[in-house]
């Protein structure tokens, strides 16, 4: 029977993997999901910052061609700029979907990889193996041990996506220096110098946007994948100490007198087995 | 709120009249497929950006005229093989693009006689095209340009060389674009060799001001030619022209935004040399060599 215990635990713990797995991807989606809003600002100030030098760059016309088409095509541009709220709040409002239904989906696999570890949990705890069910049950410690590994790799997303901060910035103009070096042999100041003032502003103004925006998605994922992990951390700790609550152990020093009190009382009590 | 919901609803409706669209193709089952018979050997020796970029474009016109044309794009990224729906019916071949035009030792072969040809698309069938290809012989960079001095306004085209003010005298150009102007020298193309323009002034077209390319078949001095990698031609040490003088266009070389252009001024006689690299690559695309007094004026 313990036997068969032992198998149905291993069994279980195998089809909960994928679960967790399912789940913990779908989490994590659905958190970088909420950062796609800041990816489209991004790319609506990256094309602002070349609709401008563009304009720039093409001299005085295309300021006049914008002069009048606001004053006689204003309807127009109206239209546009409506267009374009629609299209980022029917986006928005997508993605924020999108984040819905997976987190629906990540509740739905926790709940199913809750559930199977928990009958996982009360098969074990009903075989009279002591410690050693965690062995003979195998797979269910290798689960439990992945799971682990996960949340306490994701604890240290913000400290990773910190240095993964400072490699980018620090490594973008390393980078290009030894790019350049090797192709056309001199270094990035020199290679800038060859370029008019105004396209090296707007070159430098463009790379900044989009690192400091790399930055902050990485940072915000950082932070948010960490608090993740935190909090599936404490929850499982508050699970495993409310299993301990459920069996409280009271030590008496006169338990033969307590006994005798709670049956007067008609009060339960418990009492450990050492004390008596 | 109810925006959101008004916009949610708009979008399934226009997002599920899209796929309503496709469906209703998709429903005949009926496909048709082009695909390469075999990659020239020549395809494997090219650069990897213009490999990355070379595209062969088939489009086809149904026998309805209203219906869209169907394009199918045959890249290195598919292995050469693309495959459409279509609405079952007769189709013939509009056009055939090859790009990087020029810039490839191969053509699409028999291209009059696939546009002459009729594809009948039949339901839950698949009809297929399959091109050939010709070899394009590019010239080898002939010894006696590779030793000419920087600046020399001397041009290889196929295997031989020609004094650029006398390329009027061996090829012809289609001058009628200088009809009737005055003024600025505008580019006239070359009817032999496509891709080859010179720079000629409505008020003087005898004097040839410069010269301009993308073809493959055209060599400067020093092997100066277009598809050339960045570093043979603007490294500081071992490049032809060496650091330019001056660059315009992105600084973000190569990195999809926008193409760059690196120029170079010869100081003894004025000379100009302007080499395009497209934002899609790290090699010379196109070649300006404008001349003395007008290079003078274009610069400032």
């Amino acid at each position: 029977m313990n036997i068969l215990k032992a198998i149905a635990v291993n069994i279980l713990a195998v089809i909960a993997l994928p679960f967790l797995f399912i789940g913990t991807v779908f989490k994590l989606c659905s958190k970088a999901l909420e950062k796609i809003a800041f990816i489209f600002i991004t790319l609506v100030v990256l094309v602002g910052i070349y609709f401008i030098h563009d304009m720039i760059y093409s001299g005085g016309e295309a300021i006049a061609m914008v002069i009048v088409t606001l004053f006689f095509l204003g309807l127009i541009v109206l239209f546009l700029i409506n267009i374009f709220l629609f299209a980022s709040t029917v986006c928005l409002a997508l993605v924020n979907f999108i984040s819905v239904v997976l987190e629906a989906l990540n509740g739905a696999a926790m709940f199913l990889f809750n559930l199977l570890m928990k009958t996982c949990e009360k098969l074990r705890d009903s075989m009279p193996y002591g410690k050693a069910a965690r062995i003979i049950c195998l797979l269910e410690t290798i689960v439990l041990a992945i799971r682990w590994v996960i949340l306490h790799l994701f604890v240290l997303a913000f400290p990773l996506a910190c240095i993964l901060s400072i490699l980018l910035v620090l490594g973008s103009p390393i980078y290009a220096n030894i790019l350049l070096k090797n192709i056309i042999g001199i270094n990035l100041i020199q290679y800038l110098k060859l370029f008019s003032g105004r396209a090296v502003f707007f070159t430098i103004l463009y790379l900044l946007v989009s690192l400091a925006s790399a930055v902050i998605i990485l940072l915000c994922l950082g932070i948010e994948w960490t608090e993740w992990a935190i909090e599936e951390l404490d929850q499982s700790d508050a699970d495993s100490s409310e299993t301990t609550v459920a069996e409280p152990v009271i030590i008496v020093a006169n338990p033969q007198q307590s006994i005798q009190n709670s049956v007067d009382t008609g009060q339960t009590i418990y009492i450990s087995s050492d004390s008596l | 709120m109810r925006n959101l919901i008004t916009l949610f609803l708009s979008v399934t409706m226009m997002i599920g009249l899209c796929s309503c669209t496709d469906r209703k193709t998709k429903l005949y089952k009926a496909t048709i497929s082009a695909s390469v018979s075999e990659i020239p050997e020549s395809f494997d020796s090219l650069l990897e950006d213009i490999k990355d970029e070379t595209c062969i474009t088939l489009i086809l016109q149904g026998e309805n005229s209203d219906d869209d044309p169907v394009s199918l794009e045959l890249t290195p990224f598919n292995e050469f093989i693309s495959s459409e729906y279509v609405v079952p019916g007769e189709y013939v071949v509009c056009d055939v693009k090859l790009e990087p035009q020029f810039l490839l030792p191969f053509a699409v072969k028999d291209v009059k006689k696939l546009k002459e040809k009729k594809f009948t698309v039949k339901a839950e069938h698949d009809t297929s095209i399959t091109l050939n290809f010709k070899p394009v012989s590019l010239p080898e960079t002939s010894k006696d340009i590779l030793k000419t001095s920087p600046y020399t306004h001397r041009i290889q085209i196929d295997d031989k060389i020609y004094d650029i003010e006398s390329l009027t005298q061996n090829f012809e150009f289609d001058k009628s674009i200088l009809e009737g102007r005055t003024g600025e020298p505008l580019w006239v193309g070359c009817k032999d060799i496509a891709g080859l323009h010179i720079l000629l002034s409505p008020d003087k077209p005898e004097e040839i001001l410069g010269v301009s390319f993308s073809s493959g078949r055209c060599v400067l001095w020093g092997g100066l030619r277009t598809g050339m990698p960045l570093e043979e031609f603007a490294h500081s040490e071992k490049g032809i022209l060496g650091t330019p003088s001056y660059c315009d266009g992105s600084p973000l070389i190569g990195q999809d935004i926008d193409d760059t252009y690196f120029s170079y001024l010869n100081i003894k006689n004025d000379d100009i040399i302007k080499i395009r690299v497209p934002h899609s690559g790290l090699y010379a695309e196109y070649i300006e060599f404008c001349f003395g007094s007008y290079a003078k004026e274009a610069v400032s």
